[in-house]
């Protein structure tokens, strides 16, 4: 356990510049778009929820989220000089421990990138409703009603896709992020063409898991638990599930030939 | 000197647990806003107290939130519930608008041939005349069943043209592609029907000539796979290719007479009252009459309610949430003179009624939004619901100021009829406001398909006062 709590940590210590990096980067366009859009005249009749969405944040949440799996997966990144397996030679690990520490390291990366997201929504609440609000007053004339961070996170579908209100979902949010953390140790375990493999495969695996949390959550709302739309969800969520086994294989062997070195 | 030298674990835990809290937190603020979705009543002009003797229920259905939420008024009291993450309403709170009274006018049988052989085929269409015809009527029940019947023949003074499509909306028979017809017989009919019991009613009207005009029983009607199964019985002539088919001229499902009004010329609506059958007609002197009947289809009651109106007057009927009332809007003289007319059955039995002129409150406004007209059981006080909305001026560059509103709710009036005056005013805070952006949007912005879904918000609201009370109960 405490060996494990050392490799994250020191697993930590190589990313942390990159993924705060990636953080920062994430917010300062969330920011500029989120305001830029505010201050159109043709958005208005747009609430917060309505220009997050309309300036593509919800697709780009994924993304990013794909990002920081690549980027928990770069601290064993070597730049192709040394043997990628550097900490299974010089450390006294079990060669299983390796992946268990990148899976730790990327599901805490997702934990706060997700809770980065909620904190950039409370905080870009406040000065993108005044902007869209001076913009209103200058082309409505009436009473507009005033809106509240409630109804904001709650009319957003991203938020009601990671915070959900009801007990039983929290394990598909938990499942979608535990899936993309083993494709990211995946990454983390392969090198050269299969590292690329992998990360193609990561890809596939974040879209479909994506689009998989996002329709268990339509079939939910709309109690359209029907055969048919049953096994779309179950094919889609074996197209989630078959990249990452793949993977897993991939990466077995990697840690397998590692040793023999 | 002792250097501090944190250790980075202890960041990254920092970090995570901090994560963990403000997750935590952004589903209490979810739990919590979804909770302040509920209906308020604002009380803005006399005692609360006069809401006493109503009862009244609404469902709200917000997409963007995916929620629903109930709130219904009993004893004066307010009580409301959310439904999380879920957007359908019960089934019997969703109002029966999925009825369906189409005419179609298609061949007579011994035509058929005929037209067969004149049959002219190109692309996907194939077309004919035909002289005589058969006006058959397609209706449609809230429960998904269907009948078709055969309500008047209607012979064409010069050929007309007729149309098949091998596949299409309107199946795969010949029938009258354009304004033919069209005149006497239009697409669609007046929706005279209501659930009575266990069995379906529907009124005919003088245009159906083969029926008695009236009202009628449905006894048999097919569902979707039944009418599927039924045996072919004609041929159409595609080309080269003749294909069987079920024709259009043949009916299925049936009726049986119930209740004829006396000297009807029109009927205008059917309702159920208590365990009664209420038939408004107009008569024909040009009396608006109601008649009460009971199951053996005989008139317990015959009330007149207005005489003599013209033939110039529309009948709107509005919900009143209540088995034993019922109520009609009629607009007279070309709609300049508005009457309410509600009817109710009293304690003994007995069907009562009164007409109210329509510009009851003065404004005027009242009634075009009147979702919901109750009486109390008294009969002294009336319960008037209509949608508020809040009215603004949008000034878009380079475009004209549009006048457009909003949705803020409902306003709940009672009017005491001994008083003759309004003795309480509410305003029913539904949450509608928080949709207001949707209707004032640029319809321009707009993105479909998979774009449509993640890169835009649909914050379609509606409320609905479903015909019967409810008790609060969703299908969870």
């Amino acid at each position: 356990m405490k060996r494990l709590g050392r490799l994250v940590s020191w697993h930590w210590h190589l990313v942390r510049r990159p993924f705060m990096l990636l953080c920062g980067v994430y917010g300062a366009q969330q920011m500029a778009l989120l305001l830029l859009s505010a201050a159109r005249k043709e958005t208005l009749g747009m609430q917060m929820a309505d220009l997050f969405m309309g300036c593509g944040q919800l697709p780009l949440f994924f993304v990013t989220l794909y990002l920081v799996l690549l980027t928990a997966a770069s601290a064993t990144r070597s730049g192709g000089r040394s043997h990628m397996m550097y900490t299974l030679h010089t450390m006294p690990f079990s060669r299983l421990l390796f992946p268990a520490a990148q899976i730790l390291l990327s599901l805490l990366l997702q934990i706060i990138f997700t809770a980065w997201q909620v904190v950039l929504y409370t905080v870009f609440y406040f000065p993108v409703t005044a902007l869209s609000g001076r913009v209103a007053v200058g082309l409505v004339s009436g009473t507009l009603p005033a809106g509240s961070l409630f109804e904001e996170i709650n009319a957003n579908p991203l938020f009601q896709m990671l915070l959900p209100v009801r007990g039983g979902s929290w394990i598909w949010v938990i499942g979608f992020m535990l899936l993309l953390s083993i494709q990211s140790a995946c990454i983390a375990c392969c090198r050269g063409f299969r590292r690329a493999a992998a990360m193609f495969l990561a890809m596939v695996t974040a879209g479909v898991g994506a689009g998989s949390l996002y329709l268990r959550y339509y079939i939910e709302t709309n109690k359209a638990w029907e055969s048919g739309v049953n096994l779309l969800l179950l094919l889609i969520l074996g197209a989630a599930v078959l990249p990452a086994l793949l993977n897993l294989g991939s990466a077995l062997w990697a840690l397998y030939r590692a040793e023999k070195l | 000197m002792h250097t501090k030298k944190q250790s980075p674990a202890r960041g990254l835990a920092v970090l995570a647990i901090v994560s963990v809290l403000v997750l935590g937190m952004g589903t209490a603020v979810r739990m919590v806003g979804l909770q302040k979705m509920q209906t308020r009543l604002i009380d803005e002009y006399g005692d609360h107290q006069a809401l006493q003797p109503f009862q009244l229920s609404a469902y709200s259905r917000f997409q963007a939130e995916n929620a629903i939420t109930f709130v219904a008024l009993e004893n004066g009291q307010l009580s409301g519930q959310v439904f999380p993450e879920q957007v359908r309403l019960p089934e019997n709170a969703s109002l029966p608008d999925d009825f369906d009274d189409l005419n179609i006018i298609t061949i007579a049988p011994e035509e058929r041939d005929a037209v067969n052989q004149k049959a002219s085929y190109s692309g996907n269409t194939a077309t004919s005349s035909a002289q005589s015809l058969w006006v058959m009527r397609l209706i449609t029940l809230p429960d998904n069943t269907s009948l078709r019947l055969h309500i008047a023949d209607y012979q064409a003074d010069e050929p007309v043209e007729v149309m098949s499509y091998p596949a299409a909306w309107s199946g795969m028979d010949w029938d009258v592609f354009g304004d033919y017809g069209r005149q006497a017989y239009p697409q669609w009919t007046s929706n005279l029907y209501v659930r009575w019991g266990d069995s379906w009613m529907i009124g005919l009207n003088k245009d159906s000539i083969l029926y008695q005009p009236g009202i009628w029983r449905v006894t048999e009607s097919l569902s979707e796979e039944e009418v599927q199964t039924l045996p072919t019985d004609g041929k159409v002539q595609y080309g080269d290719i003749s294909v069987d088919v079920l024709n259009k001229s043949t009916e299925y499902g049936s009726v049986e007479l119930f209740y004829v009004p006396q000297n009807l010329e029109e009927i205008l609506k059917c309702v159920t009252l208590d365990q009664y059958l209420g038939v408004l007609y107009q008569d024909t002197d040009g009396n608006i009459r109601f008649d009460l009947v009971d199951e053996n289809a005989s008139c317990l009651q015959q009330e007149l309610i207005f005489q003599d109106v013209g033939t110039e007057y529309s009948c709107t009927q509005v919900n009143t949430q209540q088995a034993d009332q019922s109520c009609f809007v009629l607009g007279l003289h070309q709609g300049t003179d508005y009457r309410i007319v509600s009817l109710q059955i009293d304690q003994s039995g007995k069907l009562e009624w009164i007409d109210l002129p329509g510009n009851l409150l003065n404004d005027g406004s009242l009634l075009p939004g009147t979702t919901v007209i109750q009486r109390s059981d008294d009969g002294r006080y009336l319960l008037f619901v209509g949608r508020e909305e809040n009215q603004i001026q949008v000034d878009r560059a380079f475009q004209q100021v549009d006048s457009l509103s909003y949705p803020i709710g409902y306003r709940l009036n009672v009017y005491d009829l001994n008083e003759k005056d309004v003795v309480y005013s509410g305003l029913l805070d539904t949450g509608a406001a928080k949709v207001w952006g949707s209707y004032v949007k640029n319809p321009s912005f707009m993105f479909y398909g998979l774009a449509g879904e993640l890169l835009s918000l649909n914050r379609d609201y509606y409320t609905v006062f479903p015909q019967e009370a409810q008790g609060g109960t969703t299908n969870d």
